[in-house]
């Protein structure tokens, strides 16, 4: 029985050796890059969600969103979010041109296209925690400098420091799977390295092919004590889009 | 015409609107009450509007699109029951590469924020409010717009309308204009003195349209549009008036007025600038080509004035520049013009907005100034947005001008505006 305990003690030890050795030999930028090749890949996508907007006092709202994304190549992606409800926001239009190159918002009650400055990317969009810049993120070797912060049997935690300079964010700490690549949590520190935000994914499936797809994100805005729940109720991928979709046409449209 | 062709869309929109409710039509709108009180004259004014508007898909990518309103208002309730949009509506259709609608129109042409000088396609409504509500109400107007997206980022649009629809201008509000034009030189008692307007509408129809042309896409950080509109001036000038003075004290004015022509070369754009973050340029310049116009003066049956209104083509112009940071938001635009100067009449003004919302989006209080560079009189107008819940969202603002009273904004009433509105 002893000997039985010791060479569990052992294995399980040399289990956690090799399993840090395998951690050890993944830094920050591979886990990244893992992380990237384990999100699922399309070309289009529909979604049709729902969030749930808390605000400080624990009032909440509900809206319904479409959304429309294409991956343009070179890690960019297009995106268009419309808004079905309230009725406050009824078709309000969101279209972000490869990751933010250009952005336009298109209001019903003014009937026209307005093109979105630089910094309006960091506004929250229609009253959720998310800014038009949220909308667009995606978390690449290419845009952060990264370190591996440690590691327990589940997570890699890593720190991630912004390379735009223009950022409203000091360093993001994102907690990532260990078996499946994905990001758990994220929290995005201000230019003070205090708490500003956290970003969690609430749900995810995971598909045949080994990659994920978020089905429900939470994202939290800890200075206003505000929260934002989006659930994706329904993902159709790979849809067939015109090549001029996402245009300032489409967003006008009645109906998408 | 305009009163033919309201009831036309009021009948319209009754033959529609029933059968749509019944059909179980999806309607959204809104509820707005609105009050204000006048300190120099004491005048309270209160009114309420709902708007409801509905789009019916028809599939194969043509709509139905119905936008209706019912307005009470204490007094110069200008068509209590409006139609405010009723056209049929091809997105991709008839073919992949246009879209078009057909019907009661509102347009909005210009990429600036305030007061755009190539966004006169509609009429407008009469309204002594310097408030964006204000500025975006419109009469709609029987036409066709057709736009063809002959590449993926330009396209040309054609605008069609064969009946011709003025400006609403209350008749005090005419007179008011008119024995203002005469007082430099013939002196009137406003309270002894008559006046009858006849207007002569233009000879518009669907083989003399009023028609306009706009070519519009990307370049670089900017989007651009040019456009070239062929029509007539929205509000009418006398092109002459006749004064008989009665022996008793008493004068008559008789005033014969028309629309003259116009044709508008219009410049839009917005974008920013690489290195200038957070900071976007719109703006729409118009040069306008009038109608010649002679305004004649008669008293008592003798001639005594003779004067070009419209002669020379002129330049109107909107540039703003707008700036945000975080909830902070601050718009600055010139204006050469207002939607009341034509020829010589335009002068320059100075337009400021700005707002800053709290974290939790339910307050914006905000600063909008219009500031005369002419005359140096004034409009500021502070106030506060509130959203409760929501759907509801409420402004109470205030409005104080400065300036002579014969000045470009000095005579404006100060006062204080209440609106609360309901989303649906």
């Amino acid at each position: 029985m002893k000997n039985l305990v010791v060479f569990l003690t052992v294995a399980f030890l040399l289990w956690g050796v090799l399993a840090g050795q395998v951690a050890l030999g993944l830094t920050a930028e591979e886990i990244l890059d893992t992380m990237k090749e384990k999100e699922a890949h399309f070309e289009t996508q529909r979604i049709q969600g729902k969030m749930v907007l808390t605000d400080s006092k624990g009032k909440s709202e509900n809206r319904e969103v479409v959304m429309y994304s294409k991956d343009e190549g070179d890690d960019k992606t297009s995106m268009i979010i419309r808004f079905l409800s309230p009725a406050e926001v009824k078709n309000v239009t969101l279209l972000n041109l490869k990751s933010g190159e250009k952005m336009y918002l298109y209001m019903p009650a003014f009937k026209k296209v307005r093109l979105i400055a630089g910094s309006s990317k960091k506004e929250k969009f229609a009253g959720t925690s998310f800014s038009y810049e949220d909308f667009g993120e995606s978390y690449n070797r290419e845009d952060y400098e990264s370190k591996l912060l440690g590691e327990d049997n589940a997570n890699y935690q890593l720190e991630l420091y912004p390379k735009d300079p223009e950022s409203d964010y000091a360093k993001l700490v994102m907690l990532v799977d260990k078996e499946k690549f994905y990001f758990k949590k994220i929290d995005f520190f201000d230019k003070d390295n205090n708490l500003w935000k956290t970003l969690e994914v609430l749900k995810v499936e995971e598909r045949e092919d080994g990659t994920t797809r978020f089905l429900e994100i939470a994202f939290s805005d800890l200075k206003e004590g505000s929260k934002t729940v989006f659930t994706m109720e329904k993902i159709e991928e790979n849809i067939p889009l015109a090549g001029d979709f996402f245009s300032v046409r489409t967003i006008q449209k009645p109906s998408l | 015409m305009n009163r033919r062709l309201n009831i036309v869309g009021f009948l319209i929109a009754l033959v529609l609107g029933f059968p749509g409710l019944a059909l179980g039509l999806e309607w959204s709108g809104t509820v707005t009450g609105k009050a204000s009180y006048q300190f120099d004259t004491s005048d309270f004014d209160y009114g309420v509007t709902v708007n409801a508007l509905s789009t019916l898909d028809m599939g194969e990518g043509y709509y139905l699109h119905a936008d209706l309103s019912l307005k009470y208002q204490d007094e110069n309730n200008f068509r209590p029951f409006r139609l405010n949009e009723l056209y049929l509506q091809g997105s991709n259709a008839p073919w992949d590469r246009v879209d078009f609608k057909a019907g009661f129109l509102e347009l909005t042409w210009g990429a600036s924020d305030v007061l755009s000088p190539v966004d006169v396609l509609n009429p407008r409504p009469f309204s002594l409010s310097m408030d964006s509500e204000s500025f975006k109400d419109k009469i709609p107007v029987p036409a066709v717009d057709v736009e063809w997206y002959f590449s993926d980022t330009w396209s040309l649009e054609l605008f069609y309308q064969p009946y011709f629809m003025s400006n609403f201008v209350p008749s005090f509000v005419k007179e008011q204009m008119i024995l203002g034009s005469l007082a430099s030189f013939l002196p009137l008692v406003p309270e002894q003195t008559s006046v009858t307007i006849e207007e002569t509408a233009p000879a518009v129809d669907f083989l003399s349209p009023i028609w306009a042309v706009r070519t519009r896409g990307s370049v670089g950080n900017f989007d651009v549009a040019l456009s070239f509109q062929s029509g007539y001036y929205l509000s009418s000038f006398p092109y002459r008036i006749d004064v008989t003075q009665g022996e008793d004290g008493s004068t008559s004015l008789a005033v014969l007025s028309g629309y003259p022509r116009r044709s508008i070369l219009g410049l839009e754009f917005q974008g920013f600038i690489e290195g200038l973050e957070g900071v976007t340029v719109r703006g729409d310049l118009a040069w306008v080509f009038p109608e010649p116009w002679i305004q004649q003066i008669f008293v008592n049956g003798s001639p005594v004035s003779t004067a070009s209104i419209l002669d020379e083509p002129y330049w109107k112009a909107s540039l703003g520049i707008d700036y945000t940071h975080e909830n902070f938001y601050i718009n600055l635009n010139y204006l050469l013009g207002n939607p009341f100067e034509e020829g010589e009449n335009i002068s320059p003004y100075l337009y400021l907005v700005t707002n800053w919302e709290s974290e939790d989006g339910k307050w914006k209080p905000f600063w909008n100034s219009v500031l005369s560079l002419s005359d140096g009189s004034m409009v500021n107008i502070l106030g506060v947005e509130y959203k409760p819940k929501e759907n509801w969202t409420t402004s109470l603002s205030y409005s104080v001008s400065s300036g002579a009273p014969q000045s470009r904004l000095g005579g404006l009433s100060d006062g204080i505006f209440l609106e609360v509105k309901y989303s649906f």
